[in-house]
């Protein structure tokens, strides 16, 4: 009860001493992605001629954005958002042409977060928002500079998304903070659609991501 | 109100952040691909080249056969033979004989050319794909003859029917290889053109005792001859009117002044006399209430100046005897297993044989291609330019049906139109069923509807927004009729409703086909998003999967014809599968520069299967 009050008294602005920060995070995540990285290899193994992959939607860079408000000195509320690439690239190519596969997938997320402030320094917590992936296709042969075949395809999905995470956070400035945070992204996203109809294989952006934060911390008085 | 500190020089660090976030995020770039190794290109060498013997530089009417023989240490790819740089034969194997048929071309001076595409062996990519070869060529002048031998057909008999002239041919065996007798009216129009062949029996429709000069056309390819000028001025003009229950036959003109008996025969299963008559009046008729669909007069005459007998036929329908409303559109026929009908489409011992030219609305059935029994034949009704053929002999109409239960030779004696029952401007394309319904596309091409054809009222209608269902001319091709056609894309598909057209928006590939009654094959598994299927299922119309088989992956693009189903496989091979028998693989080859997705459509009518590669080449294989 004592915290719902205090979330209320935070939105009408009452507190003395409401403290914001924003921050951004960039690292790296993993995907485990399995049905894309199944759809890629499937598209190499019935290439016409022998193709090499050069990446499967390994790891890639997450880039996430916050804004939050700390109740007390304890409880960190805010929302976030992240944004995400990763993708798979097989092929060939030398002086008479290029056999190209390529899948270039997106995901957008946004959502709440809640972390716990253990000290000054350590925070642990959960994140919880909308997903949003689109997937793109797209397959080539050009022989001679002529294109001879290609195609696409554009897939997306919804969905949800959970992401528990713990951090370290130092203050540098005033107004400045440096940090790591670890989490662990949990993906339920729906089928892949194109247009309205349904496919049955799903984006899973499911992994572990370690990044670096810099935050702004500001005040607002009464 | 409360105010935030300034913090404008944080902003900017901020949005620097923000900006630079967007952009790392939205940089996915892999590595470039990777660089193939390209070897030293290798000229193969020929040995030795020979392809149709030196001392034989006319090639005659027919089939031309070109004997092929080589010796080269290359890698061949592709073998092509040309005339005057059109392929006549193309093919991956190395040949020893290579065929084509002269009536492709006029007579004349050619060059043969031969091709043989050898891999460069450099590994590069060109080179695994096949658009990058060597070619060596080796090329003679010839000269085709179409002419030389061909002896002209003569007319021997001729019969009529209502509404139709019927005239025998004799047999022409050496002239086997034209293509279709055009027959010509005294003004040298065509008025109907049958498939020749093996056909000896020729139809005119249309005719009604009118007085008729008539030419007789051979049309090989590029070539025509005229036979002789036929006069055909037989003019029975008989009208025959049914009052008080008695049908009164009369004739304004009668021919008949040399003749002294007619007889008259109702015709009821097996012709029987109704009355006979002796001398040259009119006549009539005591039918009682009976309504019989045909009479049958037959005129046993004896020429008074020459003392000789002739014997002629006449069928006449009465325009009192309307045709019962209630017929249902299959109708069953038995055949003699050495004559010739030509029909539309039609079912053999219940089971889809064929089907007919959608254009001409003539198509050759050799008889020989069934069971030395007499079959059942279920013949279909369609169209405005459908007809249907009886024989000699009409058994019974009951329960809607015809039955024409002797074996006598064929003979048509009507022609049945229900193109009345819907209105024509209503719809732009037509799309036949196996059963009483038939698909029409709307012109607003947004609406399918499905018509019954004995009522002419719509059974059901789909919403289907096709507008440019015909970009692609795969989308519909009614001698593939038979499919379901389906609302899909790469294999994500749902049906609609099942009608004998094969619809197909562009970019949408249909892979559910119409198998026989009642049954569709259907390609399932994995078909996302290229589709890779991997299984082949006969299904019901409910779904129910009956018997299945697993393939390799395969893409879409599937053909029927008859109980066989092909398809093409994403490695370029092209097989072939026996619904009738477990679905098993009967033939299996390798197409050349196959697209391996792509909107190609491959073929096979008559035998001959067909598809269009990804250089535009149109590969053909033949099948007995």
């Amino acid at each position: 009860m004592r915290k719902i009050l205090q979330i209320i008294l935070l939105f009408i602005s009452v507190e003395a001493h409401a403290q914001f920060s924003m921050s951004v995070s960039i690292g790296v995540s993993s995907n485990k992605q399995s049905d894309l990285r199944a759809l890629q290899d499937d598209n190499v193994s019935n290439a016409l001629i022998p193709v090499r992959t050069v990446n499967n939607f390994e790891a890639t860079v997450h880039t996430q954005l916050a804004l939050c408000y700390l109740i007390g000195s304890k409880n960190e509320l805010g929302i976030y958002s992240v944004i995400k690439s990763a993708g798979a690239r097989s092929g060939l190519q030398d002086s008479t042409g290029s056999y190209l596969i390529d899948q270039k997938a997106n995901l957008f997320s946004l959502g709440f977060q809640y972390a716990r402030v253990f000290g000054t320094n350590f925070r642990s917590g959960m994140r919880l928002g909308f997903n949003q992936t689109t997937n793109f296709l797209e397959r080539s042969i050009e022989v001679h500079s002529n294109t001879i075949f290609h195609d696409s395809l554009k897939l997306k999905a919804d969905g949800f998304g959970a992401n528990p995470f713990i951090g370290f956070q130092k203050p540098l400035f005033n107004y400045i903070a440096l940090g790591i945070e670890a989490g662990y992204l949990i993906d339920f996203s729906n089928d892949f659609k194109v247009g309205s109809l349904k496919t049955d294989i799903k984006p899973d952006w499911s992994g572990y991501r370690i990044s670096a934060k810099l935050a702004y911390t500001f005040y607002r008085k009464i | 109100m409360r105010k935030i500190v300034s913090m404008k020089g944080s902003k900017k660090v901020l949005l620097c952040c923000f900006v630079i976030a967007v952009c790392c995020h939205s940089c996915f770039t892999p590595e470039d691909l990777p660089e193939n190794e390209i070897m030293p290109l290798q000229t193969p060498s020929i040995d030795a080249v020979n392809f149709f013997p030196s001392d034989q530089q006319t090639i005659l009417f027919g089939d031309a056969v070109i004997d092929i023989s080589m010796t080269h240490d290359g890698e061949a790819y592709g073998y092509q033979l040309l005339l005057n740089n059109d392929t006549v034969f193309s093919g991956r194997n190395e040949p020893r004989m290579a065929y084509f048929d002269t009536r492709e071309f006029e007579d004349g001076n050619y060059l043969l050319e031969l091709k043989v595409f050898f891999k460069t062996n450099t590994n590069s990519i060109a080179d695994q794909l096949g658009t990058e070869v060597v070619i060596y060529s080796v090329s003679k002048s010839v000269k085709i003859d179409n002419t030389s031998g061909i002896s002209k057909p003569k007319l021997k008999a001729f019969s009529v029917s209502d509404g139709e002239l019927y005239l025998e041919v004799e047999p022409f065996s050496d002239n086997f290889g034209f293509e279709s007798w055009v027959l010509l009216d005294g003004n040298q129009n065509p008025i109907s053109t049958f498939v020749v062949e093996s056909a000896t029996k020729m139809l005119v429709p249309g005719y009604f005792g009118q007085p008729i000069d008539l030419y007789v056309r051979l049309n090989a390819k590029q070539r025509t001859e005229v036979s002789d000028l036929i006069h055909y001025k037989w003019n029975y003009d008989i009208e025959m009117t049914k009052s008080d229950g008695n049908i009164k036959i009369e004739w304004n003109e009668p021919p008949f002044n040399n003749y002294e008996i007619m007889e008259v025969y109702n015709w009821s299963g097996t012709p029987s006399s109704m009355q006979r008559f002796t001398g040259r009046s009119n006549a009539n008729v005591a039918a009682g209430t009976q309504f019989y669909h045909r009479y049958f007069i037959t005129l046993t005459a004896k020429s008074r100046s020459s003392q000789q007998s002739l014997v002629g036929r006449v069928w006449a329908r009465s325009n009192a005897v309307a045709i019962p409303t209630n017929q249902e559109q299959i109708q069953r026929y038995t055949f003699r297993n050495d004559s010739v009908l030509s029909v539309f489409r039609f079912l053999v011992d219940g089971n889809r044989f064929d089907y007919g030219d959608y254009s001409a609305t003539n198509y050759l059935i050799r008889s020989n291609s069934f069971a030395e029994n007499d079959s059942l034949i279920e013949l279909v009704s369609q169209n405005q330019i459908a007809f249907s053929y009886n024989f000699n002999k009409v058994a019974q109409i009951g329960s809607g049906s015809f039955s024409f239960l002797d074996t006598m030779t064929l003979q048509p004696v009507s022609t049945y139109h229900y193109a009345d029952l819907i209105s024509p401007s209503d719809v732009s394309q037509l799309y036949l069923s196996n059963d009483n319904t038939v698909g029409f596309l709307h012109n607003q091409n947004t609406t399918i509807s499905l018509y019954d054809l004995s009522t002419g009222s719509v059974v059901d209608s789909y919403d289907y927004d096709c507008s440019q269902i015909f970009t692609y001319g795969q989308s519909y091709d009614i001698n593939q009729a038979g499919l379901i056609f389906t609302k899909a894309y790469n294999g994500l598909s749902s049906k609609l409703g099942v009608v004998d057209g094969r619809i197909g928006c562009p970019g949408n590939t249909p892979k559910t086909m119409w198998f026989d009654k009642g049954y569709v094959v259907n390609l399932d598994g994995g078909g996302f998003p290229y589709n890779n299927y991997n299984e082949i299922a006969i299904e019901d119309l409910n779904g129910t999967k009956l018997t299945s088989k697993s393939i390799e992956n395969a893409y879409h693009y599937p053909g029927i014809y008859q109980n066989l189903y092909f398809l093409v496989h994403v490695n370029g091979y092209v097989k072939g599968y026996d619904l009738s028998n477990n679905i098993e693989e009967v033939f299996s080859f390798y197409s050349p520069n196959l697209p391996s997705i792509g909107y190609v459509q491959p073929q096979l009518k008559a035998g001959r299967f067909s598809i269009l590669t990804s250089e535009n080449q149109l590969f053909f294989k033949d099948f007995d």
